[in-house]
C-alpha cells in the first residue's frame, strides 16, 4: 500500500485484508443506491479531491473516500463520477493556469514546472482514492485510467493553451539564442525538464509542435544568418571548423537539454543551411576553396572539404573540380611540343602525377569503415582512373614513350638502378600500362628495344628484364609475352651454338679470317628487320660470315639463315699514320661499312656512301651522327662541312676521314642511345599496327564464326571488342569493313532471314 | 549521257582478216549443244533461232567479237528495235533475268529460256513487255531481278565488283520513282566515295531503300555496310547545315 506523503493516516486497511482490527465498510443498509445518494457521495469526493489539490490531505479519511467510491461503481453510477472527476480536475487546472500566467518571464517556465509536479502528485493520490473505479469501471468504459487522465487534462487545458504555449516558446528560445551567443551559462535542467513533462504528457501532440518545432525553424534562421556571416569573414577551412563545432553543439544541447529524436532533425537543420546551401561557394571561393586548395596542394585542407561534404553526402561536386584540374595539367602536359622531345621526361612526370594524387587518395579521400580498415572513396577513386585514362590515351606516341622509358631503366649505365629498385618502377609502369588502350603499339615497340638492348649486350640485368615481362604476363597472360620470352631463349640458344661452332672450327683446322659472334634468330619472334637483302661486306667479314653459315647450315638443316645487317656491332680498330697506339672503336654493323669504306677514300658525299653501303636516307643520317659529333673524350671521326647543321644534310654534303683524330683512351664506344622515332618513322610504324591489326580481326572472326556457324551482328561486335580488351580496342566501324571484306572474300555470307546476322561458309 | 547498256561499240578484238563464214544451212538448234543434226534431218529453225542469228550478226557488224554464240553489244539495239522497246527499258532488264544472261550478253542457251515466257516467235514475245514490265510491280520479283542486274552488268566474269559508273547507271534506271534519295546518293557516291561496288553493298542499298521510318530509324551501329553509314552520316551533316 502506498503512503501518501502529506500524512494521510497511517492506519489503512485494505477491505480484503484479514487484519486483527477488522472494519466493516460502509454498506448502505439499504443496499442499493440511487442517483442522489451517489451524488452525495460523489459531493464528498469532489471535496476531497479539492483538498488534494491544495494540499490539504491530512484530513481526509482514506477509508472513507475508497468506500465512497466503492459504493458509486458497485451501484453503477460510474460515469457520473468519472465525469465529475474529469470535471473536476479541469477546472482545477483552468484556476491554476491563471495563476501561472500570470508569473513573470523570469519564473514563468520554473513554476509552470512546479505546478506539473504538484498535479502529478495529486493525481496520484486521486488515483488512489479512485482505485477501485480504475481497475473495475475504467477498463470496461473504455476510459482513460485516471492517472492519464489527469496528465491529459494537463496537457490540453495547461501546456496547450494558446497563452501557455506562446510563452513556453517563446522563453525556451531565448535561452537557447542566449546559450548559443554564448552570454549565459546553458540552463540545461530546466529545459531537460520541461521536455520530460512535455514527451510525458504527449511527444507528438505537445512536444513537437510547441518546443521542437519552434526550436528547429528558429534553429534555421539563426544558422542561415550565422552562415551568411562566417562565409564571408572566413576562409573556407576556417568556414568548416566553425561548422562542425557548431554542429557538436547542437548534437550536445539535445542530449542534455531535449529529447533524443530532435538530434537527427537539428542536425540535418544546421547541415542544410550550412553545407548544402553553400556547396558550389565552398568549392569555387576564390583563394581558398577547392582549387586554391589543390593549386597549393593543401592536402588537410582537402580533407576537411571532403569530410564536409561527406556529412551531406554529395561529394560529386569536388570530385568533378579535382577530376578537371588534373585533367587540364595532363591533357597539355602530354602533348606540349617541348615535352614531347623528350619521352623521358613526359613519363616521368605522369608516374609522379600518379604518386601525388594516391597520396591524396589515402590522406583525404579515404573512408574509416566500421571494422577499423580504411576504404579510399570510390566517387574520387573512380574520376581519377578516368582523368589519368584520358590523359595517358591522349598522346598517341604515348606506347612508344613508355618503352623507352622501361628502355631507359634496363639499359646499362647511368639509369641503372639496384636490383630492389626495379620492382618499385616496373609496378608503377604498369599502373601507366593498364590505361593504355593500345597496348598492342607498346608491344611492337617494346620488342624493338628489347632487340637491341638483347642484341647490343646492354641490359643491364637479366633478371629485372624478365621480371618485368613475368608481370605483363601475369596481367595479360602467355600470348602476350610469348614473343617475348621466346628472343630470351634464342639468346641462350645462340650461346650454345657459338660453342659449338668454335669447337667446329677448331676441329676443322679452319681460322675465321675475323672473329665473329653470331646470335641466331627465330624469325618470328623478333621484331622485323629493315635489312637490305644484300650489302657489299668487307671480305674479312663476308668470308667469316659464310664459314658461320656452312657451319649452321650443316648442323641444322632446311633452315634458312639470313643475315641482318641493321642489328649488328662491329669492333674496328684504328691506325693512323700519326699516332703510335691504334684506337678500338666499337660501332654497329652499318657504321663499319661506312667506316672501311672510307679506307680507300679520303672523303665521300652522302649518296657515294649511301650507295655503297646500301643504307638509305634517315638510317644513313643516324649511323653518320655519332661518327661526327665532337665527343668529351675523343674528336669525331668523321668531318662534315662547318656551317651544315644535321636537319641540312643532304645527298652532296661531303664528309671527309679526319686525319687528326684523337682520343684520350683507347676504346672508343660510340653511344648507341636509342632515340625516339621521328614522326615518318612513327607513322610507318603505326600503319604496320594497323595492318597486323586487320588480319588479327580477320583471324578472329573468322574462328568466331567458324564455331558458331551463324551469329548476330551485334553479338559479333561486342564479342570481338572484349577478345581484343588487352590489346587494343577496335571500333565498331573497324570491324565492320573487315566483316565486308570477308563477304567479299566468301568467308561469310549474310543471313536471309535478317539481315542483320551473318552465316560462316564453309 | 553514255549509254548505259555498254551499246557503245566495243573495241574491236582481234579477229582473223577474212570474215568467219556463217554456219552453212539451217541446222536445228533446240539447244544449246554446238552439234547440228545431219543434213538429213531439215527441221524448220523457229524464228526465235533466226531472229537470235540476226540479231548476232547485227552485234558483230557493230564490232562484237564474233567468236562466241552470243548476243553482244550492237545485237542488242537490233533486239530492242524488233521488240520496239527502248534499249534503257527495264523490260529488258526483266528478260535477262528471265533467260538468266549474265555478263551483259545472251548467250544461246540463255536465249533459249525464252520459251519459258510461253512465246514462240518474236512478235509473240513483243507482245509480252509490257507484262515483264508489270511484274516489276511486285515487291519480291522486284528484288529478284534487282540482285539479279549485278550479275547482268558486269561485263567480265573475272572482275568480281561492279565499277561505280555502271551501277550509278542502273541505280537511276531501277530505282528512279522508288526511293526519293536516289539523286543525292549518286552524286554523293560519284563524289565522294569513288569505289566500286561489291555484290554486298548492291544488294544491301536495296534494303536501305526500303527502310521503313526514313533515315530517323537508321541505326548506325547495325549491320550496315560502312558506305551506307557513310552517306547517313553525311546526309544528316548537310541537312544540318541547311537548316541553319
Amino acid at each position: 500500500w502506498i503512503l501518501f506523503e502529506s500524512g494521510f493516516c497511517c492506519l489503512m486497511a485494505h477491505p480484503n485484508a484479514t487484519q486483527k482490527l477488522v472494519l466493516q465498510p460502509y454498506v448502505d443498509k439499504k443496499g442499493s443506491l440511487d442517483q442522489a445518494g451517489a451524488k452525495e457521495k460523489w459531493k464528498t469526493l469532489e471535496n476531497a479531491i479539492h483538498h488534494i489539490f491544495q494540499q490539504n490531505a491530512s484530513s481526509l479519511s482514506f477509508q472513507h473516500l475508497y468506500t465512497s467510491g466503492y459504493h458509486i461503481i458497485l451501484h453503477r453510477h460510474g460515469d457520473m463520477l468519472y465525469t465529475g472527476v474529469e470535471d473536476t480536475i479541469r477546472g482545477h487546472i483552468d484556476k491554476e493556469r491563471d495563476k501561472v500566467l500570470n508569473q513573470a518571464d523570469a519564473s514563468f517556465l520554473e513554476s509552470l514546472l512546479q505546478h506539473w509536479e504538484k498535479h502529478r502528485t495529486a493525481v496520484n493520490m486521486i488515483r488512489d482514492i479512485l482505485m477501485y473505479m480504475d481497475k473495475n469501471f475504467v477498463p470496461n468504459a473504455g476510459k482513460l485510467p485516471i492517472y492519464d487522465l489527469g496528465v491529459k487534462i494537463f496537457g490540453e487545458h495547461m501546456l496547450k493553451n494558446p497563452k501557455v504555449s506562446g510563452k513556453i516558446r517563446s522563453l525556451t528560445l531565448t535561452i537557447i539564442k542566449a546559450e548559443r551567443s554564448g552570454e549565459t551559462a546553458p540552463q540545461r535542467l530546466l529545459l531537460k525538464n520541461l521536455t520530460k513533462m512535455m514527451t510525458e504528457v504527449s511527444k507528438r501532440e505537445v512536444y513537437e509542435p510547441i518546443l521542437e518545432e519552434a526550436f528547429l525553424d528558429d534553429s534555421t534562421d539563426f544558422y542561415k544568418v550565422e552562415a551568411q556571416n562566417f562565409f564571408s569573414s572566413s576562409t573556407v577551412p576556417e568556414y568548416i571548423r566553425k561548422v562542425l563545432k557548431r554542429l557538436d553543439e547542437e548534437r550536445d544541447r539535445v542530449e542534455r537539454s531535449l529529447d533524443e529524436g530532435t538530434k537527427e532533425k537539428i542536425e540535418d537543420r544546421v547541415k542544410t543551411e550550412m553545407i548544402k546551401e553553400y556547396k558550389m561557394n565552398l568549392i569555387e571561393k576564390e583563394s581558398s576553396g577547392c582549387l586554391a586548395m589543390l593549386q597549393d596542394w593543401r592536402v588537410d585542407d582537402l580533407r576537411l572539404l571532403y569530410e564536409c561534404l561527406k556529412l551531406i553526402n554529395d561529394v560529386d561536386p569536388m570530385v568533378t573540380q579535382i577530376k578537371r584540374h588534373l585533367l587540364q595539367w595532363g591533357l597539355k602536359f602530354v602533348v606540349d611540343s617541348d615535352n614531347v622531345k623528350d619521352p623521358i621526361l613526359i613519363i616521368d612526370g605522369i608516374l609522379e602525377k600518379i604518386e601525388q594524387y594516391k597520396d591524396l587518395e589515402k590522406r583525404a579521400f579515404s573512408i574509416k569503415e566500421a571494422n577499423n580498415k580504411t576504404v579510399p572513396d570510390p566517387t574520387f577513386q573512380k574520376a581519377i582512373q578516368k582523368a589519368f585514362e584520358e590523359i595517358v590515351n591522349k598522346n598517341q606516341r604515348l606506347p612508344e614513350f613508355l618503352s623507352l622509358y622501361v628502355d631507359s631503366k634496363l639499359r646499362k649505365g647511368k639509369s641503372q638502378l639496384r636490383d630492389e629498385e626495379y620492382d618499385i618502377v616496373f609496378e608503377k609502369v604498369l599502373v601507366v600500362f593498364r590505361y593504355l588502350r593500345e597496348k598492342d603499339v607498346f608491344e611492337k615497340y617494346y620488342k624493338n628495344h628489347l632487340a637491341k638492348r638483347l642484341l647490343g649486350a646492354k641490359s643491364s640485368s637479366d633478371d629485372a628484364e624478365r621480371s618485368f615481362i613475368q608481370k605483363l604476363k601475369t596481367e595479360y597472360g602467355y600470348n602476350f609475352t610469348s614473343k617475348l620470352e621466346g628472343m630470351f631463349q634464342d639468346m641462350k640458344v645462340s650461346a650454345d651454338t657459338m660453342e659449338n661452332y668454335k669447337q667446329w672450327v677448331s676441329a676443322r683446322g679452319k681460322k675465321s679470317p675475323c672473329d665473329i659472334s653470331v646470335h641466331v634468330l627465330t624469325t618470328t619472334y623478333w621484331p622485323g628487320g629493315k635489312s637490305p637483302e644484300s650489302v657489299q661486306l668487307p671480305e674479312e667479314v663476308r668470308l667469316s660470315a659464310e664459314l658461320f653459315k656452312q657451319f649452321y647450315i650443316g648442323s641444322h638443316s632446311g633452315r634458312k639463315l639470313t643475315w641482318q645487317y641493321t642489328m649488328g656491332t662491329a669492333d674496328l680498330r684504328l691506325r693512323l699514320p700519326a699516332s703510335t697506339r691504334p684506337y678500338d672503336i666499337i660501332v654497329n654493323t652499318q657504321q663499319m661499312l661506312i667506316l672501311m669504306f672510307f679506307n680507300d677514300k679520303q672523303s665521300a658525299t652522302f649518296a657515294e656512301i649511301s650507295a655503297q653501303t646500301s643504307i638509305v636516307g634517315p638510317d644513313l643520317k643516324r649511323s653518320l651522327l655519332p661518327l661526327v659529333h665532337q665527343q668529351k673524350l675523343h674528336s669525331p671521326i668523321l668531318k662534315k662541312p662547318q656551317n651544315t647543321t644535321i636537319k641540312e644534310i643532304d645527298d652532296h654534303t661531303v664528309f671527309t676521314f679526319n686525319e687528326e683524330f684523337k682520343s684520350k683512351c683507347m676504346k672508343i664506344k660510340l653511344s648507341q642511345v636509342i632515340q625516339k622515332e621521328n614522326d615518318d618513322e612513327a607513322k610507318q610504324t603505326r600503319q604496320k599496327v594497323d595492318e597486323e591489326r586487320k588480319w588479327q580481326l580477320d583471324a578472329a572472326i573468322v574462328r568466331l564464326m567458324k564455331a558458331r556457324k551463324t551469329e548476330e551482328h551485334r553479338i559479333l561486335v561486342l564479342e570481338l571488342i572484349k577478345m581484343f580488351q588487352g590489346r587494343f580496342t577496335p571500333s565498331p566501324d573497324d570491324i565492320k569493313k573487315r566483316i565486308e571484306s570477308l563477304i567479299e572474300r566468301e568467308y561469310l555470307e549474310r543471313s536471309k532471314e535478317s539481315r542483320s546476322r551473318y552465316n560462316y561458309l564453309a | 549521257k553514255t549509254s548505259i547498256h555498254g551499246f557503245s561499240p566495243m573495241p574491236k578484238k582481234k579477229s582473223t582478216g577474212k570474215p568467219k563464214p556463217k554456219p552453212k544451212g539451217k541446222a536445228a538448234k533446240r539447244t544449246s549443244s554446238s552439234s547440228r543434226s545431219s543434213p538429213a534431218k531439215q527441221v524448220k529453225r523457229s524464228d526465235l533461232d533466226t531472229s537470235f542469228d540476226r540479231w548476232k550478226a547485227k552485234g558483230i557488224e557493230d564490232g562484237a567479237a564474233d567468236d562466241q554464240d552470243t548476243l553482244q553489244g550492237g545485237a542488242f539495239i537490233a533486239l530492242c528495235e524488233d521488240l520496239d522497246i527502248d534499249v534503257e527499258d527495264v523490260a529488258l532488264l526483266v528478260l535477262a533475268w528471265k533467260l538468266q544472261a549474265c555478263h551483259m550478253q545472251f548467250t544461246r542457251e540463255d536465249w533459249s529460256r525464252v520459251t519459258t515466257l510461253g512465246v514462240s516467235t518474236v512478235s509473240d514475245l513483243k507482245g509480252q513487255m509490257d507484262g515483264l514490265r508489270r511484274q516489276l510491280e511486285q515487291e519480291s520479283t522486284f528484288t529478284e531481278v534487282y540482285n539479279w542486274v549485278y550479275h547482268f552488268a558486269r561485263e567480265r566474269p573475272e572482275c568480281k565488283i561492279l565499277d561505280l559508273e555502271t551501277a550509278v547507271g542502273y541505280w537511276q534506271l531501277l530505282l528512279k520513282g522508288r526511293w526519293n534519295l536516289l539523286d543525292e546518293w549518286c552524286n554523293w557516291i560519284q563524289t565522294e566515295w569513288k569505289k566500286a561496288v561489291t555484290a554486298d553493298v548492291w544488294k544491301q542499298l536495296l534494303v536501305f531503300t526500303r527502310l521503313k521510318g526514313g533515315l530517323k530509324s537508321y541505326d548506325p551501329c547495325g549491320s550496315w555496310p560502312t558506305v551506307v553509314d557513310e552517306f547517313v552520316e553525311w546526309h544528316e551533316a548537310k541537312q544540318a547545315k541547311d537548316a541553319k
